[in-house]
């Protein structure tokens, strides 16, 4: 039987061989480790796959597997790689101009063969629109722009180890400048080059470089499908780059694949997720189990995300927030810690359902904008200062994540206050955990405020200048501030500071992204498009929810006299 | 008499109360929150500067041109007030109030910085091209007219701003021995040359004949100023000088038998040290157009004549007295020639927010502190 197995597969293997001239290799991880250097940062190819696989289909994985072995088909096989379903289309009139017929989902994902009856006209068509102002361009337009990029890019990549194949003809420019920047060009560091560039510097001679040697031993090997002769020539195109100048940090490397292949972020949003469905769960059956079980979700998802923080910090040697992405990873963090703890005080549900809760759409609004690149790429010059960076991103960070806490907990005390006015116990100690989560927004806002103006003083000469972004945390400070003064002056009470909580989170919410979407100012530059949308949606909903349960507090209460 | 001086200071005191109540600070928090809105709005068509002039650097504006509305300079001050009253006659100093008095107190520290920077801080420019050296910052929006007379080996200049001045406003040259007497200053105009075979009705060396008011531009700096005056001396010779910020040539005028000249330019302020700009560099990260840093080498000579070689990058600016030198922008002329700009700042109340900060976060750890134990210790009665 067993013997009968493998001459099918030996059987099978030449069969394919014969067809596709290559065989499977088990597995690419190691080819994933090679170095890279793009736009300022060596990252494992890994890192680049996964980069690109996003950009192109809006997801890292391909067919539930990993971005690089997609990469390396592309690559190595870049004939076997046009049948995949990578290149993401989400306009129905994008591929009508280029007069491509839909497949199945307006959302959807084509191949590189699908697309290709199309591409001369995509071609044209991209360069009339080119001719546009960027902020004049409609939906169709940006969409038909990014798949003319994401085509040419994906073209670039199939270009990178042609000259390995004996029967190209060299002749063109097209190769140079390619974009798989694996090999550096001198001892400073200033600059990487391709393979195709090294086999130019190396008068077209493979034999003259042990780098190329080693990749032309890699391509073979993976032709052949020879496992063991793949993972050794890596090793020695490693060896060879790291000549006397070893400008790559292996073990870095090594932690940003077990980076990627973790995927912190992506699975704590499922124990977030889960926590709160499963203390939904504690409400109706087996109450004490499903209380623990939710808890023991949100503090494994809160670990993991710390992980997963400290990870990156280790792999790009800074503080955890250094652009918008982490400030929606550290609020995530935050948000479940404080939610963890106030669990531990107050055992009321209450700090599981708002930590998950908010924790969970830190993550979501997070992955968004994991799609939009490299999430460590290098700090411009004004942000390249990792002392600041510490105390001012980070404290201001921690007061924006009480923030927004309080004014979940915000929504939950209005709830309780609708359906249980008469459970005085549970108003106070949601009233209470607002308080105090609120003071300690209030405490971290204005520290890190003032310390961002301490900043400001340092690298711009003064203080404070109302920009946008200075201006958003000031109103978020003058919020708290008019909140704790206006329960003092007996102006509200407790409800009106739970309202005022909610108000809180919308002023959140603009000192984010409001801020960045008006594009003025020294701080513009974690300028986003396409979130205006979502962030009127956001505050409709809040004022529409504060109208409907004001008005039903007010219903209540006339019944009530 | 003890009992009547009581009663006065009582008096006084009870008229004073209203200006310590939480309701008024709630108000001018409120005000300042719908300022804060406004003007950061505001920003997104008419450009910071705007913003900063009429909602933040403002005693008072007009909203919707009638309506007066107070500006964000009333409101603090409104603000300050209020909480001063507040120390002392709401918080009062306590024991077990002293968080929220340290805060407070730190809050009015941070107010005062706010006006001594407000008031006294001066921001100006400096331009450099590699290998120039300098001691003269400029102004970014500030104008003056410099007066002086020709003289072969001597040079005096006098100097006077043209903001806030007014018709018929008058500058007295008693050196020179000459008085003026302005006929319009404006913030920013452009020039109306003269056509040939026109009258004379101003002296100006590059034969501009008048100048058209213009609606003030999104950033300060780049208004250009004019500024029309009439020259007097003791004889009373009258001549009517017409200047013009961006004009190149400067206006000669002979009176007594001096050549007096005149140019109108951007503020400038001497500084105490010589700055020479070695070489400026821009440094990118590898494979990428993303900066790195921008730097200049300078080297400065103090003034006891030290010289000394320094770093200037952004986020590490020189220090030398109350004077702060900023990386702050640069330019590549077409020739390939590298200039740097820095931005001088002397700011005598630089270090106020800082002193404040620390009160404010301190207080504000010691109230929330005292808070969570007082209500712990009255759970545990409680229980």
């Amino acid at each position: 039987m067993k013997i009968k197995l493998n001459i099918l597969l030996v059987l099978s293997v030449l069969l394919l061989s014969n067809q596709i001239a290559y065989a499977e290799i088990s597995s690419v991880d190691n080819f994933g480790k090679i170095a890279v250097m793009e736009n300022g940062r060596i990252k494992p190819l890994d890192t680049f796959a996964e980069n690109i696989l996003k950009q192109f289909s809006g997801t890292g994985k391909y067919d539930n597997k990993d971005a690089i072995e997609w990469l390396v088909k592309v690559l190595l096989v870049p004939e076997k790689s046009k049948e995949d379903k990578v290149f993401l289309i989400t306009n129905q009139d994008a591929l009508d101009s280029i007069g491509i017929k839909r497949v199945g989902k307006a959302r959807n994902r084509y191949s590189y063969n699908q697309l290709l009856p199309g591409l001369g006209k995509l071609r044209q068509v991209a360069m009339s629109i080119s001719r546009t102002k960027r902020q004049d361009r409609d939906i169709t337009e940006n969409e038909i722009i990014s798949l003319y990029n994401r085509i040419y890019v994906y073209n670039q990549l199939t270009m990178s180890f042609k000259f390995l194949e004996k029967s190209e003809n060299f002749n063109s420019r097209a190769y140079e400048g390619l974009p798989l920047t694996i090999i550096p060009a001198d001892k400073d560091n200033k600059k990487w080059i391709s393979a195709w560039d090294s086999f130019m510097n190396n008068s077209k001679n493979i034999t003259k470089s042990k780098k190329l040697m080693a990749l032309s031993e890699l391509y073979n090997a993976y032709l052949k499908g020879d496992q063991v002769k793949f993972d050794k020539s890596i090793l020695n195109f490693k060896n060879a780059v790291k000549g006397k100048n070893n400008f790559v940090n292996e073990k870095k490397i090594d932690y940003e694949v077990l980076y990627n292949r973790i995927d912190p972020f992506y699975k704590s949003k499922f124990f977030f997720g889960f926590s709160i469905i499963f203390l939904l769960f504690s409400f109706v059956f087996l109450k004490k189990w499903f209380y623990r079980l939710s808890l023991f979700l949100l503090s494994s998802g809160f670990l993991l995300t710390l992980f997963g923080t400290i990870l990156r910090m280790y792999i790009r040697s800074r503080p955890p927030v250094t652009n918008l992405y982490e400030t929606f990873i550290f609020t995530g963090l935050t948000t479940a810690l404080l939610g963890i703890i106030l669990e531990i005080f107050k055992k009321r549900n209450i700090g599981i359902f708002t930590g998950s809760f908010a924790s969970f759409v830190m993550l979501m609004i997070a992955s968004k904008y994991a799609l939009e690149g490299d999430t460590m790429g290098m700090l411009v010059a004004v942000l390249d200062s990792n002392f600041w960076l510490a105390f001012h991103v980070i404290t201001i960070m921690l007061g924006y994540a009480g923030i927004v806490l309080s004014g979940v907990i915000g929504h939950v005390y209005i709830i309780q206050k609708i359906f249980m006015p008469d459970n005085d116990k549970l108003l106070k100690d949601s009233m209470q955990s607002i308080y105090s989560i609120q003071a300690f927004g209030l405490v971290f806002t204005f520290l890190g405020t003032v310390l961002g103006g301490v900043w400001a003083d340092q690298s711009w000469g003064r203080f404070w200048g109302w920009d946008p972004k200075e201006n958003g945390a000031l109103l978020i400070l003058l919020w708290s501030a008019i909140l704790f003064h206006a329960k003092i002056a007996k102006m509200i009470k407790h409800t009106g500071y739970a309202f005022g909580t909610v108000v809180g989170v919308i002023f959140v919410a603009l000192a984010w992204f409001g801020v960045n979407l008006l594009g003025v100012g020294l701080h513009s530059y974690g300028f986003t498009s396409g979130i205006a949308r979502t962030l009127f949606l956001f505050i409709s909903f809040e004022l529409i929810f504060m109208f409907i349960t004001g008005t039903m507090l007010k219903f209540g209460e006339k019944r009530l006299n | 008499m003890e009992n009547k001086n009581k009663k006065g200071l009582g008096l006084i005191l009870n008229y004073l109360k209203p200006i310590a109540s939480v309701k008024l600070t709630v108000i001018c928090l409120l005000f300042l929150v719908v300022l804060v809105i406004w003007g950061t709005v505001y920003q997104a068509d008419y450009g910071l500067y705007q913003a900063q002039q009429k909602f933040f650097y403002s005693w008072f504006f007009l909203a919707f041109g009638f309506i007066p509305i107070p500006g964000t300079v009333l409101v603090i001050l409104v603000l300050t007030l209020n909480l001063i009253g507040s120390m002392f006659f709401k918080i009062g100093f306590r024991l077990s109030n002293i968080g929220n008095f340290i805060t407070h107190l730190g809050l009015i520290i941070l107010f005062l910085g706010g006006g001594l920077t407000f008031f006294f801080s001066v921001e100006s420019s400096l331009m450099m091209m590699e290998g120039e050296t300098k001691n003269r910052s400029t102004s970014r929006d500030i104008w003056e007219v410099a007066v002086w007379e020709q003289m072969q080996n001597k040079k005096t200049v006098y100097a006077f701003d043209t903001l806030g001045l007014k018709k018929d406003s008058k500058i007295n040259f008693t050196d020179i021995g000459i008085n003026l007497s302005i006929i319009n200053s404006f913030s920013n105009c452009s020039p109306i040359f003269k056509k040939t075979g026109e009258g004379e009705m101003y002296l100006n060396s590059s034969g501009i004949g008048s100048l058209n008011i213009a609606a003030p531009t999104l950033e300060g700096s780049e208004n250009v100023a004019g500024i029309m005056f009439s020259v007097k001396n003791k004889d009373a010779i009258n001549n009517k000088v017409l200047l013009y910020g961006k004009d190149r040539n400067q206006t000669q005028l002979s009176i007594n038998g001096k050549e007096i000249n005149f140019v109108l330019r951007k503020k400038q302020y001497i500084l105490p040290i010589f700055i020479e700009l070695k070489d400026f560099a821009i440094k990118y990260y590898p494979n990428s157009q993303i900066v790195k840093s921008y730097e200049s080498m300078v080297t400065i000579k103090d003034k006891l004549g030290v010289l000394r070689d320094v770093k200037i990058s952004m986020n590490k600016p020189l220090r030398y007295d109350d004077l702060t030198f900023f990386q702050s922008s640069y330019y590549i002329a077409p020739d390939g020639t590298e200039y740097s700009i820095f931005s001088v700042v002397k700011n005598s109340g630089r270090l106020l927010p800082y002193v404040s900060s620390l009160f404010i976060f301190a207080g504000l750890i010691i109230h929330f502190i005292m808070m969570l134990y007082r209500r712990r210790k009255k759970i545990i009665g409680e229980g």
